[in-house]
């Protein structure tokens, strides 16, 4: 009686392997789905593999939304060098967006970051500034761990295009215990 | 009777289970930590970030010098991720029913193309098609296209692409290569020229012309 029990225990299981299985192929199947089309173009944004990255972390979407409307929301003005290194430190936060645009004179940044109490890693994005107002965004830098929760770089070296207006913002995860971040144009000593 | 049945479902679930793997595409993770892993490979030299800002003035980069676990200083180009781009601009990428024609043959890959963001990328099949050879790295994900004394190392998401490695320097992109339907696409344009081919774009009857 047992032997039968264990047996049918066992098919039981294979039956739900199967159909899980079979589910995760309708599931990849439905990301590669045509959605819409227009006139001699389609619509390709639903399933690239992009999307299915961001399908991913669902749980984070909310999050970018936020960030997208406070950054929307944000006027940028010039930082001027002459006031020296741009430095701002936060409290209990999900990021820093700075409200200040920045023109390299020559084809570096330097930055020191440091960001505590993020469970996630933390990134540096990097947008130009345009004439009009809006930003593009060119990239995204992670910073480096140092220790438990803890993210930071020092004196951190960035290549970017002199004379080119730039926007930065750092961003993680929520519930920061502090961050910083410092701006300059030449290397401390 | 039950034995059999038994066989049949270890069977069916082999099956499944491989056939979902073929629709497996590398993570952001993963792509950022191989682009880093690629990029290490080549210690930075003086001069080569200033090489590429003198020659692609008109394209915005950014690189960061990073160090490996020896100490050894290396360049690596920003990555690009898409819901970064959705904070600030919202970022268009669509398949456009146009023609390839390379050298005068129609491409195998015509009405493949994809436009992101006005960039046209191809699948990078198109570059064999031109006279590339092609080699690709499924440890790192690195695609190598090279012809005559040219090659470029290019890594999906990453903004900058390797130009003839060792004694090289990064060519800056407006659009990266990126995965589209499990196939690796390029674009055209940036990667065509460091080849000396000359790209034409014909906007009558949507066709790119490679010669």
């Amino acid at each position: 009686m047992k032997k039968m029990n264990l047996k049918k225990m066992l098919t039981m299981a294979l039956v739900a392997m199967m159909a899980i299985s079979t589910m995760s192929i309708s599931v990849s199947a439905e990301q590669n789905t045509k959605i819409s089309t227009e006139s001699g173009m389609i619509d390709y944004s639903i399933y690239d593999s992009d999307m299915v990255y961001i399908q991913e972390h669902a749980d984070m979407v909310e999050q970018y939304n936020e960030q997208i409307k406070k950054t929307r929301a944000m006027t940028y003005t010039e930082w001027s060098w002459s006031n020296g290194i741009y430095s701002r430190t936060s409290g209990v936060s999900s990021g820093i967006l700075i409200p200040f645009y920045f023109i390299p004179t020559t084809n570096s940044l330097y930055f020191n970051v440091e960001v505590n109490g993020c469970s996630k890693v933390p990134y540096m994005t990097v947008n130009k500034y345009n004439s009009d107002g809006t930003l593009t965004y060119v990239g995204t830098y992670y910073i480096t761990a140092n220790g438990t929760n803890s993210y930071a770089w020092s004196n951190y070296r960035r290549s970017l295009t002199a004379g080119t207006k730039y926007v930065f913002g750092v961003l993680g995860d929520t519930n920061w215990s502090s961050a910083l971040i410092d701006i300059y144009n030449q290397p401390l000593i | 009777m039950k034995k059999r049945l038994f066989f049949l479902l270890i069977g069916i679930c082999i099956v499944c289970n491989s056939t979902s793997l073929a629709y497996d595409i590398p993570t952001m993770e993963t792509i950022h930590e191989k682009a880093f892993e690629f990029a290490s490979q080549y210690p930075h030299k003086d001069g080569d970030i200033e090489k590429t800002f003198a020659l692609y003035p008109d394209i915005v980069y950014t690189s960061g010098i990073e160090m490996r676990s020896d100490g050894v200083e290396y360049e690596c180009p920003a990555i690009y991720y898409d819901e970064h781009a959705k904070y600030v601009n919202s970022y268009e990428l669509k398949k456009g029913d146009m023609t390839i024609v390379v050298f005068g043959e129609e491409s195998e890959y015509s009405h493949q193309c994809v436009l992101y963001n006005g960039v046209t990328l191809v699948p990078s099949g198109v570059f064999k098609e031109a006279g590339c050879e092609i080699s690709y790295n499924e440890e790192l994900f690195v695609l190598t296209l090279s012809k005559n004394d040219v090659v470029l190392g290019i890594v999906p998401h990453l903004i900058g692409m390797r130009k003839n490695q060792s004694e090289g320097y990064y060519v800056p992109l407006r659009a990266c290569a990126r995965y589209i339907d499990g196939e690796l696409y390029v674009p055209v344009r940036a990667i065509a020229e460091e080849f000396g081919i000359t790209v034409g774009w014909n906007g009558e009857n949507y066709t790119v012309t490679l010669d």
